[in-house]
């Protein structure tokens, strides 16, 4: 019996391929860039949704943002497109949120020809290196991390890229879990803002204030939530250490991680995770939590240590390094940190 | 682009030969190799009958291999027909088998001498079968008569030249084919093997077994085969030994240019002219 | 010394990683001696990488993941088939080729697929990460492999070592390649879980040869195969959880060390036989 294949796989083939790459290249989350006019409003770019939202707060109608990452990117995990190195490069003002957050941009922030770069996060105290968390962990700190800043890239470095010397600013980025570090942000959007246009000074201030005092009132909001949970079960349990911020200003304690650093783009080994299985249940945790970011993977295990502990533990997910889709639960930075604090109270208060 | 699903492999053939067809019966083929133009082979006619031993002689190039290969179904010619003892070739694969030419075997691969023998018998056992005493016994025979059963789990590679072809040889002699083709069969190989293949071929030969060699050595033309078969692309010459093989053919054969008005020279007794 | 070796197997995701591990081991050891003695070294690795877009399609399609990769390595066979078809470019060729196109591809898919960031994951291994699930479809492509190469054993052996013998008992050799290159994929498929796609091709490649330097039959070269993946995974997955290193390379690393001993143990040898041992009846 013989078979003789058609010509038409290899069409098929190339259908798929032609297919597929247009379906690739669907719309990303920004606007195109502002259109040069006489009365151009500022054109702002921001990296994560979160500063994005924040700068929008402020800005309101008097400038144009642009927001780099799209719903559910990952902002450690974030390389820019070609496209978004030209937003980069046409925008009047970049803000980021820096302390190392958009790993992607460390090495070649410098090489790009953008109007001013800004780090919003800049005048924050800044819970420094991989080690400052060492006095909110438990027992789960024994093992010995000989990690330098550049070690736990190693293990994962993408494939086609081999940057050895990828490395991250000292420090824990993840600032805007406490409102009261926004509001510093706000200073420092409200600031540049004014300083650059001018022209829209008073709504930049206007804005500014309105917003400072609903993060206020959020702070006071979270500190009467996060009563109901007895001051014994206030220990929280994460993916990666995103939550120093939060822990510090609500008082809390950082009982461990599945990934012991500040980003997430690292590989936990199997002492860590059985490590942090064992803090778990020595303590009366009833949930532990995992980012809306986190990749698949880490997901998995994140639930896996859930299994492992042997009483019955929650995994519930919070919101970190972006924002939801608009309509959802956390389509802006307030609705963002009211969820978590939704999830994290009605975890621990069980 | 063909592709072959297997269906003829192993199990007993049910085709029974046509009597009295021919061992092989080669009816006007013509070949050209996918995407050349060039025909290899170009109307090519030949019959062979049960009981003869027949020399294939020509060029590199000629297309000798290329007819062997064809006559296996290794390729199908795009005209003409091959048939093997009544039945299309590749019908009825037990009854052909064939000696290769040295290069197409993986000599280092991690076999032994009795495995390869073995491998002849695989066309009577199909797929999922192992192999039984009785086919263990035919390997033992066979290779007594290729006189290497001293070599039996040696690792093929480490045989000499003479020593692996008579594996192939054993190897044949298990398949029971009836019609026999062996590409430059004495090709490095030494004396006291070229006698056994030789030996081995007549015996098979009288007892009613066809096979077709293709060699280059003239030398054992006249020796030990009654019919020879010159072929260049087309059969030049087809019939006994000594019709055949005219220094023309022999200069044709080898690549010569043939000297009409050459002059053989006259060898005298005695002093110089 | 038995509690340090039953510690870490008291957690239940290091005892399913140890598994996934070896079962990965068993299904690519099974395959490597042809692997190695046929030349499929390249493809092997081929494969691993062609698996990314499929990978990545099927996580969009939100099928499941071992579906596409299959997928994604039977298209790569194809398309490779068809580009060294007509002889014009050798397979090596055809097989870069492919290789890096569906790779590339794969990441060009990765980059618009937001929510999916396990390209760590595919190309080092996620071998904590198995799951159940996971491991049941290991098993059965273990067994499935395993019982191929085990019904089939005298076919490939007769299409690797001479083609056209196999052709003239009407064996096709095709059918057998492909044949090999379906268990190649399956076994792909599964190794790219505990060792990754950069690794896989250690796996296949290693332990056959490692054995092949030891033994010159076949058979026993299968089975040395096996048991020098199966002690490696051990080895390397022990050491990986004592030490606080990544499992998988940890594994690839005995292995190779292992061969290093082979080849040393080889060397010995050869050089202890006298030359020109080889014995003629002439």
């Amino acid at each position: 019996m013989r078979i003789t294949i058609h010509s038409s796989v290899t069409a098929g083939l190339f259908l798929l391929v032609a297919l597929s790459l247009a379906w690739a290249g669907g719309s990303t989350e920004s606007e195109g860039a502002a259109v040069p006019d006489e009365a151009t409003p500022l054109a702002v770019v921001a990296t994560t949704s979160i500063v994005g939202d924040v700068v929008r707060q402020v800005a309101g109608d008097a400038a144009e943002v642009t927001v780099l990452m799209e719903i559910g990117q990952n902002p450690h995990a974030w390389e820019p497109t070609p496209r978004a190195i030209g937003l980069m490069e046409d925008a009047d003002i970049l803000f980021l949120n820096g302390v190392g957050l958009e790993e992607g941009l460390l090495e070649i922030i410098d090489s790009i020809p953008t109007g001013q770069v800004v780090e919003v996060s800049e005048g924050i105290e800044i819970i420094g290196g991989d080690h400052d968390h060492d006095e909110d962990h438990g027992e789960a700190n024994d093992h010995d991390h000989d990690h330098g800043e550049g070690d736990d890239h190693e293990e994962h470095e993408e494939h086609e890229e081999h940057d050895e010397d990828h490395h991250h600013a000292a420090g824990d980025p993840h600032v805007w879990f406490d409102p009261n570090n926004v509001i510093v942000w706000v200073d420092n959007i409200e600031g540049t803002l004014v300083a650059t246009d001018p022209a829209n000074a008073a709504t930049y201030r206007a804005n500014a204030e309105r917003y400072r005092e609903e993060l206020r009132a959020l702070d006071r909001e979270i500190v009467e939530a996060v009563a109901a949970i007895p001051p014994e079960r206030r220990q929280l349990v994460i993916d990666h250490v995103a939550l120093s911020y939060f822990a510090r200003r609500y008082g809390f304690e950082n009982l461990g991680t599945v990934i012991p650093t500040v980003t997430d783009q690292a590989e936990p080994s199997p002492r860590d995770i059985a490590e942090l299985v064992e803090a778990v249940r020595a303590e009366e945790i009833s949930a532990i939590f995992v980012g809306g970011t986190a990749s698949r993977g880490l997901r998995a295990m994140t639930e896996a240590v859930a299994a492992e502990v042997g009483r019955p533990v929650e995994v519930r997910e919070l919101l970190t390094g972006s924002l939801t889709a608009a309509g959802g639960r956390g389509d802006t930075y307030l609705g963002f940190v009211r969820y978590n604090t939704r999830q994290i109270v009605e975890g621990l208060s069980n | 682009m063909t592709f072959n699903f297997g269906f003829g492999y192993g199990g007993a053939c049910v085709l029974p030969a046509v009597p009295d067809r021919p061992a092989l019966s080669v009816d006007s083929v013509s070949f050209a190799y996918p995407g050349s133009e060039r025909r290899v082979l170009d109307g090519v006619s030949l019959t062979v009958r049960p009981g003869e031993r027949v020399a294939l002689i020509g060029p590199n190039g000629a297309g000798k291999s290329t007819l062997l290969k064809l006559v296996l179904g290794l390729e199908t010619p795009q005209s003409g027909l091959i048939d093997v003892y009544g039945h299309h070739a590749h019908e009825c694969l037990h009854r052909v088998a064939i000696v290769p030419q040295r290069t197409t075997v993986d000599w280092r691969f991690p076999v032994t001498v009795r495995q390869v023998v073995t491998m002849g018998r695989y066309v009577h056992l199909g797929w999922f079968r192992r192999p039984g005493p009785r086919d263990r016994e035919c390997v033992e025979r066979a290779m007594e008569t290729m006189e290497i059963t001293d070599l039996a789990d040696r690792q093929i590679g480490e045989l000499s030249g003479g020593q692996q072809q008579r594996v192939m040889l054993a190897r044949t002699l298990v398949h029971d084919a009836d019609l026999l083709l062996l590409d430059e069969p004495l090709n490095h190989v030494d004396i006291s093997t070229q006698e056994l293949i030789f030996h081995t071929l007549e015996r098979l030969t009288a007892n009613g077994k066809a096979a077709i060699v293709s060699t280059h050595d003239l030398g054992v033309l006249t020796v030990h085969f009654s019919r020879a078969v010159f072929l260049d692309r087309r059969v030049i010459a087809d019939g006994p030994v000594e019709e055949v093989l005219t220094p023309e053919t022999i200069a044709h054969a080898y690549g010569f240019e043939f000297h009409e008005h050459y002059v053989p020279p006259v060898v005298s007794k005695g002093g110089r002219e | 010394m038995i509690a340090w070796l039953i510690e870490p197997l008291s957690y239940a995701f290091v005892l399913r990683g140890l598994l996934a591990g070896l079962l990965a081991a068993i299904a690519c050891a099974g395959l490597s001696a042809f692997v190695v003695w046929r030349g499929m070294s390249f493809m092997g690795d081929a494969m691993a990488h062609a698996i990314l877009p499929g990978i990545v399609v099927a996580y969009a399609l939100g099928i499941s993941l071992f579906i596409g990769a299959l997928g994604a390595a039977f298209l790569a066979v194809v398309g490779i088939g068809l580009i060294s078809r007509n002889g014009i470019l050798k397979e090596d060729t055809a097989i870069g080729v492919v290789f890096a196109g569906f790779f590339a591809f794969g990441v060009l898919l990765l980059s618009r697929v937001v929510s999916f960031q396990d390209l760590g994951h595919i190309l080092f291994g996620n071998i904590l990460g198995v799951s159940n699930g996971d491991l049941v479809a290991m098993v059965v492509v273990v067994v499935v492999v395993l019982a191929g190469v085990g019904l089939s054993f005298k076919e490939i052996v007769v299409a690797s070592f001479d083609p056209s013998h196999a052709v003239a008992i009407g064996l096709s050799p095709g059918l057998i390649r492909y044949l090999l290159l379906t268990l190649l994929a399956l076994t792909t498929v599964v190794a790219i879980q505990t060792v990754g796609v950069v690794l896989v091709l250690a796996l296949l490649v290693t332990p056959g040869a490692t054995a092949s330097l030891l033994s010159v039959r076949l058979g026993r070269t299968i089975g040395l195969s096996l048991v020098l993946a199966v002690v490696a995974t051990i080895v390397g997955f022990y050491a990986s959880y004592y030490a606080n290193v990544a499992s998988g390379s940890a594994i690839v690393l005995t292995l190779s060390l292992f061969f290093a001993v082979a080849a040393l143990i080889a060397a010995v040898r050869r050089g202890r036989t006298k030359p020109g041992a080889i014995e003629t009846t002439e």
